[in-house]
């Protein structure tokens, strides 16, 4: 086995179960980190107006994006029938196809092809799937060579850290940093031209691709139909991993099969508008079979990795929209939460919306309660969502999930058990109101509670609460009728309020 | 390692359903299949609107960073690439086997400026379809490879042109390399008009109406290739040229070249 280049095995920092107080630190630290900051600007102010100008010039992006969800609700309610028929037309063409039910498994499976092929140097586009099982540390432990070729897994590789967009992996890194990255790793010249340090970046991801005797990318969609699997890249990654070396192996989720070639039109067409506001990427590569006998390039073998490694637990469970998801980010740039802390505050390879609903679905609520919480509800990620996953309402899944684990701490427990009983019971609700009117009156500035003591603080650490009204909406409004009787009036009060 | 079977009946597991094939499973296409019918009713559709698309090629190519020259005649065209590669101070042009190609004598225009060009052909002697040994395909992809990887301009045909995203549909096949379109820093495409088509769902209507089985109407790869290669991967700067060619150019040819 050969050594690998130093430049390739720094460490990458695993921000893997932080917990909730590691979010919060992460949250905390984020907010105070300005080339952060600046950069997740740049994505409010480009990818989104991107995004939604595509989605509108489409004329017709609210019935693609039914059709889309449609298409995906059809394929997930017979999942185990398309992958079946998936499987059956690869190997037709010739691919190897792989099951893998879990992370370990599927490293293995993978290991286990580049021994038997005698792999040195491994050339990989961009995949989030490799990033879920960090395929990465694991090959490098076994001795190979792990290129990544995306320019912004290139960056983030050499910096030893983790993508913190799914789309735009490098986005929290200033261009000097990178130049530096650069500089200090390859020995070129420091450059912050864009243009210049993406040259020098081609030239050489260009010599690894010529030397790598191994391919391993993502798949964006699998079709049952023709046994194809779909890459959709802008750099070229995914054409150059999957044709120059000897060969490629595609590591997928098995919620990624599509059930016909005319589905990919429809499912394209919702991914690069939402994910870059393109009405198609530069490079689209649809792949059936390793390369036939007379063709002049492209791999000798074809390998496939489906992989479930959770996905039948989400398939199971209430969240199984989950599974709809393209990974084309848009639910990330829209998010207030996202916009503000960044992706690696979440701790794991999803960041944003759609990572706050996988991670602890993927991880365990045990390390990850804290990421359902850790939103407004806002439902911005729902409008941006290309098949209308309804992020909002599966995190309120997780929370009641959470809820009922007694995952909050006891105090909170209590005090929301008590609250719902009076609210439950609007005399003794009556009652209690005026008695929290009058406690609060020491913490009160005008009419905000900004600073509450003891056990209470934690909830205003971060934001104020609207004082306790004086009087209640209850009495103000008894007394109005005092004043003027209408006959409405008298009905509602008859209907609402008296027998409420 | 899990087998198939283990696989699947845990995602039926997941899915409530019953365990083994159901008596009357409904079909898992829930539309028609018959494709060779819409795909004639297309042809005809597309030709009247081919004024019209050939436009949409050029508006759509250009926003997305790619040059369209529409030209009337086999030396325009070759006039353009000629002068194209002198631009480029081209000393090797790589190119597809295609008919097309062999038809406007773009070889000699090229050698006349002192360029070399190389065919990406099958070795001496192979007929496409019947068997060739092993060694001399691997002999001729090894040669072929390093042409491509100095090769300062790859020349290639299109399958189509789809109009509605400015898009290149190349089918790789024997003779018609992957790497052509890839490798080189500039990348030239030559089309008939009359391979332009409006949508991706026109292209993968008719690709299903060439034949019965995705064996014989897919290719092992089929690349949409849509302006250079770009990137935003810093500060979301866009860039071009970052693996694949920073430069593409699509010469559509008007006349019917003999």
């Amino acid at each position: 086995m050969p050594t690998p280049i130093a430049s390739h095995t720094a460490p990458r920092r695993t921000a893997e179960h932080l917990g909730t107080e590691g979010f919060q630190e992460h949250a905390r630290q984020a907010l105070q980190d300005a080339p952060l900051q600046q950069a997740l600007q740049l994505l409010v102010t480009n990818f989104v107006p991107r995004r939604v100008a595509a989605m509108a010039a489409l004329g017709n992006a609210e019935e693609l994006r039914t059709e889309a969800r449609a298409i995906k609700e059809r394929t997930i309610a017979r999942l185990d029938e398309y992958l079946e028929h998936f499987a059956t037309q690869a190997q037709r063409v010739g691919v190897q196809v792989h099951w893998a039910h879990d992370a370990a498994e599927a490293r293995q499976i993978i290991t286990g092809i580049a021994q038997h092929i005698d792999a040195h140097v491994i050339v990989k586009g961009k995949s989030m799937a490799t990033e879920e099982i960090h395929l990465n540390t694991h090959l490098e432990q076994h001795g190979y060579e792990v290129v990544e070729t995306d320019l912004g897994e290139y960056i983030i590789q050499l910096a030893g850290e983790t993508p913190s967009h799914i789309i735009a992996p490098a986005i929290h890194k200033t261009r000097q940093q990178i130049a530096t990255l650069l500089h200090e790793h390859l020995g070129t010249p420091y450059t912050e031209v864009i243009p210049e340090m993406t040259q020098i970046a081609r030239r050489a991801l260009r010599e690894q691709f010529l030397r790598a005797d191994m391919g391993i990318t993502g798949a964006n969609f699998a079709i049952a139909e023709t046994g194809s699997i779909v890459l959709v890249t802008n750099e070229g990654n995914g054409r150059l991993s999957s044709t120059m070396p000897r060969v490629h192996v595609a590591v997928m989720g098995m919620e990624k099969v599509i059930p016909r070639l005319a589905d990919l039109a429809v499912m394209l067409k919702v991914l690069t508008n939402s994910a870059t506001g393109q009405k198609i990427s530069s490079y689209v590569t649809m792949l059936t079979g390793p390369r036939r006998a007379h063709d002049l390039d492209g791999p000798e073998e074809l390998h496939v990795v489906i992989m479930d490694n959770g996905r039948s637990a989400i398939l199971r469970s209430a969240n199984r929209e989950a599974l709809y998801c393209l990974r084309c980010g848009a639910c990330l740039n829209v998010c207030p939460i996202y916009q503000n802390i960044g992706g690696h505050a979440y701790g794991w390879v999803y960041p944003g919306p759609i990572g706050a609903v996988l991670t602890p679905m993927f991880t365990g609520l045990d390390t990850a309660q804290h990421l359902p919480r850790a939103s407004t509800l806002c439902g911005a990620c729902r409008e941006a969502c290309p098949v209308k996953i309804n992020i909002p309402h599966l995190l309120l899944n997780l929370r009641q999930q959470s809820v009922e684990r007694h995952d909050a701490p006891w105090a909170e427990r209590v005090l929301f058990t008590l609250w719902s009983w009076i609210m439950r019971h609007p005399r003794l609700y009556a009652s209690v109101i005026p008695l929290a009117a009058l406690a609060q009156k020491p913490f009160v500035k005008q009419g905000w509670l900004s600073r509450l003591p003891g056990p209470f603080a934690g909830w205003t650490q971060s934001r104020d609460f609207k004082a306790v009204a004086a009087r209640s909406f209850r009495q103000r409004w008894q007394e109005s009728l005092q004043h003027e009787r209408p006959a409405t009036h008298s009905a509602a009060l008859e209907e609402g309020i008296v027998h409420e | 390692m899990s087998s198939q079977e283990a696989f699947l009946a845990r995602v039926r597991r997941a899915l409530h359903k019953d365990p083994g094939p159901l008596p009357s499973r409904p079909p898992l296409w829930w539309s028609d299949t018959d494709v060779v019918e819409p795909a004639a009713q297309l042809q005809t559709r597309l030709a009247a609107q081919r004024p019209t698309l050939l436009a949409q090629v050029q508006q759509e190519l250009d926003a997305a960073g790619g040059a369209v020259a529409h030209v009337h005649s086999a030396p325009e065209a070759v006039a353009y690439i000629t002068r194209l590669a002198q631009q480029k101070d081209a000393h090797l042009v790589v190119r597809w086997q295609s008919e097309l190609l062999d038809a406007l004598e773009v070889d000699a225009a090229l050698h006349q400026q002192g360029i070399t060009v190389h065919t990406t052909a099958l070795p001496p002697g192979t007929v496409a379809g019947e068997a060739t040994s092993t060694a001399t395909m691997t002999t001729q992809r090894r040669e072929l490879r390093e042409l491509l990887a100095r090769a300062d301009l790859g020349l290639s045909g299109v399958d189509y042109v789809i109009a509605e995203t400015g898009t290149l549909v190349l089918m790789a096949r024997a003779g018609q390399m992957r790497g052509v379109s890839l490798l080189p820093p500039v990348h030239v495409a030559v089309a008939r008009t009359s391979q332009v088509i409006a949508t991706l769902a026109d292209y993968l209507l008719l690709a299903q109406a060439a034949g019965a089985d995705p064996q014989q109407y897919l290719t092992s790869c089929v690349s949409f290739v849509t302006g250079p290669s770009r990137t935003g991967d810093i500060e979301l700067k866009l860039t071009v040229g970052v693996h694949g060619p920073g430069e593409l150019h699509l010469v559509l040819l008007d006349e019917q070249v003999e």
